[in-house]
């Protein structure tokens, strides 16, 4: 178990090349993770999350940075010193070896007694359910398959840092979400620091003490998963976390807004311009309402908060929820479609309302840096 | 691991240096040698030729059967290389596009027989050869390496093939083609690469093909750049430096075709070696 | 697949065929009758014998030594070229820069007429004047001592034929999937272990295939051993193949020399046996 640190780690791609631009793929990467910590990597595909990965586990060097492991540099060790294991994205299974040499060999490379071994083999194996495939090799296996051997020859150890590129990508709803909870249980009856790369946020959400997020190699925010969420520190954070993404209001659209009731409730005290507000979809909601310029008059349930007119133009209906897009005068809103009027009345090309249900989340960032505002006056 | 990779890096390096000197010695000695005087060739030191001497090329160019190995060598490999590449290319074609039936067993049976010793099968060749009259003659070389160049060209091909996308020979036939318009105007122009890579590779194998040369020939008439080597006339001691000379003259195409064509050469060795 | 008529098919692969068995099968059934009778030519002799020519095989002390030389030969230059085939292609593997030029500086050994190698070694062999000895400061009687005279081509065969297995086994390594070099060290796995858990074992079904084209090449040496030593000396370095050719084009026993030729064929039938049966207890690539 380890803290491992990050200070910043840089990492560049092809530099040395000859014409190619050269890519970096992580730049100045600064971070702790704590002891036992369960921290994870967020960010869209080619933001760096593999590498930042290969570096703690040694398999790149770092151009710049150090790395620390309960304050020691460890940059110059090799990967077999660092005492780590790897999830791989790829699952970089031996192809010549049986299920059951792939997740015993860290093992035996390390030169565990057979006996133990064995034994180890099997109750990792029962914890990810490839009991009954032990024998076979790696080609005969579903992908699904072959990342539970993946993860298997990962958890059959028990190292300082345990490093995890995406390990449930390839399976299916259910399977996923029993590992998930497999990996909280194992990890909470030992906790070792663990490093989680994933891109299902809802998994990030659920599963992390704390969340990094990256884009294009640099760090965007690191904090807790509620943080994250609520406290986005930029516009990209704010809509990468969140599904439906968030809806950002700004220049003529929001002045508009701002002149309308609703200004006065929750957008007192800010200039439109050089704003960039952000609302949850989910506090958001869509009404059926009668009269499209309507102003203030609310028609159906009794709603006195600020709302907006707009044309519902698609539903998407996940089975659990339904959300709507609707037009609001050539801005698309994502909103909740919410039980009572759900029940078949809302029509596409129907006139609505979308009601601001809750002020709590409304998020507000500098329309030019995209950075959040933080001396943010309390909203009423 | 900077420190580490430095003394890495250096026995690489000098790893490489090994390797690529092991290649190219015997080469460089042999071409030091071409360049020696006759008495300098039984004194060692010094190492390199003094004086230079263009002599031993001047010799062996001035000899008139020089330019007739050379034009046998070249009628000899060219000759065989499109025999095998055109009959091979339509064997290989039925054999992977068109999947005749057996076509496993066919492959297994044509890599078996480029497996057969050549001296198993050389005497009666040389009975058949003697009996059509055909001793002595090019033709005779040429229909005998062609066909000993074809197990080679067959499987480099059908692979080649093999990997090509199925759908355009199909897509070929919908259009309108016939098998052999398809064959001949779509599935040949898109396995050029593949028919070269077999062709440098055949040329080598006749350019450098002893065993038959050796019993056929019997003359400088029909007398192949292998057999000319090994036959270099001595009268009292063996002439290294013209034999030098006459290597380096005589193997220089075959240099030229590997530094140009290294990668289609590499391409086709490995193609007919794994299976597709 | 579009349905083609059978005579097609037949059309495109019978011309090959026709001519393989022609110059192949047909000598080869030729070489097993001839192998049945005592044929001289000169003393117009040529009678059927049976199989007393294969009796005479086991009892010719020259029959033996050239199948023990040729089976050294086979023994030891095919493990040394798969040994170093393998490190060069190690070695290889790494350049990035002018790597066409040095991959073409590797393959001339192979390029060149073994005719032409064998002149260039018999040179530098040579014992009073040759360069091999004036490197290694003393003298070695490389062609004239029996020793060394069949280690010698050995020597020159494995400069000769390692290129072949270089290549072959460059191409098997760049089929490794990067991330398994990767794992491996993650799992605590060294150079060495790397070496022996993941690129030997991923590039041994192609060795194997490297094995039976090098050792089915080296059962029926002949240019090399020919033209290096002639067989000598005193028929020391005499393979299976320099053997038949004498029996066959220098004292015309065209029986008794059809027999040698064909205990080559038959060494070699049972190694490709032999080696198809390894195969096969492999495991299959990925
Ligand atoms: N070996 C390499 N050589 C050159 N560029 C590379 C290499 N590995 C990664 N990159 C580049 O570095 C960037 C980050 O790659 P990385 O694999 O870390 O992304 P990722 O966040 O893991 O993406 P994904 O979610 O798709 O796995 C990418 O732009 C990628 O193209
Ligand atoms: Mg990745």
């Amino acid at each position: 178990m380890a803290v491992v640190t990050l200070e910043g780690v840089t990492k560049v791609f092809g530099a040395s090349g000859r014409r190619s631009a050269a890519v970096r793929a992580l730049d100045a990467i600064g971070l702790t993770i704590d002891d036992g910590e369960f921290f994870s990597f967020v960010g869209p595909s080619g933001c760096g999350k593999s590498t930042a990965l290969h570096l703690i586990a040694g398999l790149e060097t770092a151009d710049a940075g150090t790395i620390r492991f309960d304050g020691v540099r460890v940059n110059d060790l090799e990967p077999k010193d660092r005492d780590v294991s790897l999830v791989f994205q790829s699952y970089a299974l031996y192809p010549h070896m049986s299920v059951r040499q792939n997740v015993g060999f860290p093992l035996k490379v390390r030169r565990v007694p057979r006996r133990e071994i064995d034994t180890a083999v099997a109750r990792v194996a029962a914890s990810v359910g490839i009991e009954s495939l032990l024998d076979r090799r790696p080609r005969a296996l579903s992908g699904g398959q072959r990342q539970r051997v993946a993860l298997a020859r990962a958890l059959v150890r028990r190292p300082r840092v345990f490093l995890m590129d995406e390990p449930l990508s390839n399976l299916d709803a259910r399977l996923r979400l029993e590992m998930r909870t497999e990996l909280k249980r194992i990890h909470q009856a030992s906790p070792v620091t663990t490093v989680y790369v994933t891109h299902d946020q809802e998994e990030a959400m659920t599963m992390s003490d704390r969340i990094a997020v990256m884009h294009r190699g640099q760090l965007q925010q690191c904090g807790t998963p509620a943080e994250i969420y609520r406290t986005p520190a930029n516009c990209f954070v704010a809509s990468f976390m969140g599904s439906p993404p968030i809806n950002f209001f700004k220049g003529g659209f929001l002045a508009r807004l701002l002149l309308n009731d609703v200004e006065g409730v929750v957008f007192r005290g800010l200039a439109p311009d050089g704003l960039s507000v952000g609302l949850r979809p989910e506090d958001l909601s869509v009404r059926a309402s009668s009269s499209p310029t309507a102003k203030g008059a609310a028609t159906g349930a009794a709603t006195t908060g600020p709302w907006i007119p707009g044309t519902l133009r698609f539903v998407e209906d996940t089975g659990r929820e339904r959300w709507g897009d609707v037009d609001c005068g050539g801005q698309m809103i994502r909103a909740r479609i919410s039980g009572s009027v759900a029940n078949g009345r809302t029509q596409v090309g129907q006139t609505v309302a979308v009601d601001i249900v809750s002020t709590e989340n409304i998020q507000r960032f500098d329309a030019s840096t995209e950075r959040r505002l933080c001396d943010e006056p309390k909203v009423s | 691991m900077t420190l580490h990779e430095g003394g890495l890096w250096g026995l690489r390096v000098s790893a490489l240096v090994l390797v690529v000197g092991f290649a190219i010695g015997p080469i460089a000695w042999q071409l030091i040698t071409s360049f020696k005087t006759d008495a300098a060739l039984v004194r060692l030191p010094p190492f390199w030729p003094e004086p230079w001497t263009t002599a031993n090329y001047e010799a062996v160019v001035q000899e008139p059967s020089l330019l007739r190995v050379l034009m046998n060598t070249l009628i000899v490999a060219g000759c065989s290389t499109a025999c095998s590449l055109v009959l091979g290319a339509c064997a290989a074609f039925s054999l992977s596009v068109l999947r005749i039936r057996g076509a496993q067993w066919i492959l297994a049976g044509v890599l078996a027989v480029s497996m057969f010793p050549p001296i198993a099968t050389v005497s009666p060749l040389y009975l058949v050869v003697r009996f059509l009259g055909l001793r002595d003659s090019l033709l005779a070389l040429i229909l005998l390496d062609s066909t000993f160049a074809l197990p080679l060209g067959i499987w480099v091909m059908a692979n080649f093939f093999r990997n090509l996308p199925p759908e355009v020979y199909a897509a070929a036939r919908v259009d309108g083609c016939s098998v052999s318009g398809a064959f001949v105007r779509v599935v040949l122009p898109l396995s050029a690469p593949g028919l070269f890579a077999t062709a440098i590779l055949v040329f080598i194998f006749a350019w450098n093909e002893f065993l038959l040369a050796l019993t056929i020939t019997v003359t400088t008439a029909s007398r192949t750049v292998p057999v000319a080597i090994a036959m270099f006339p001595g009268l009292h001691e063996i002439p290294w430096g013209e034999i030098a000379a006459a290597s380096i003259v005589m193997t220089t195409p075959i240099v030229v075709l590997v530094f140009f064509f290294q990668r289609r050469i590499i391409e086709g060795l490995t193609m007919g070696s794994v299976k597709g | 697949m579009i349905a083609v008529r059978r005579r097609t098919q037949v059309a495109f692969v019978a011309p090959a065929l026709i001519l393989l068995s022609g110059v192949t099968v047909y000598p080869l059934l030729h070489v097993v009758w001839l192998s049945l009778r005592r044929r001289l030519l000169i003393f117009d002799i040529d009678r059927f014998v049976g199989l007393s020519n294969y009796r005479r095989l086991l009892g010719d002390d020259r029959f033996l030594s050239a199948l023990a030389n040729t089976a050294y030969f086979c023994g030891v230059s095919v493990a040394l070229e798969l040994v170093l085939g393998v490190s060069v292609a190690l070695v290889l593997n790494r350049v990035r820069r002018a790597r066409g030029v040095v991959m073409a500086i590797v393959l001339l050994p192979w390029a060149i007429p073994t005719v032409v190698s064998a002149k260039m070694w018999a040179w530098m062999f040579s014992a009073d004047y040759g360069v091999l000895n004036y490197l290694l400061g003393r003298p070695v009687n490389w062609l004239g001592s029996p020793f060394w005279a069949l280690n010698a081509a050995i020597l020159m065969d494995v400069w000769k034929t390692t290129p072949f297995v270089v290549l072959l086994v460059m191409a098997a390594l760049k089929e490794i999937p990067e991330d398994l070099y990767r794992a491996v060290r993650v799992d605590g796995a060294g150079r060495i272990g790397t070496f022996w858990y993941v690129t030997l074992p991923l590039v041994a079904p192609m060795l194997v295939i490297v094995a039976v084209f090098r050792t089915l090449d080296a059962v029926r040496v002949f240019d090399a051993v020919f033209v290096l030593t002639g067989g000598g000396p005193a028929g020391t370095t005499e393979t299976l193949s320099v053997y038949a050719y004498e029996l066959l084009f220098q004292t015309l026993q065209f029986g008794y020399g059809s027999t040698v030729a064909l205990s080559v064929f038959l060494i070699a039938l049972l190694l490709t046996g032999g080696y198809l049966l390894v195969l096969r207890r492999l495991p299959s690539r990925l």
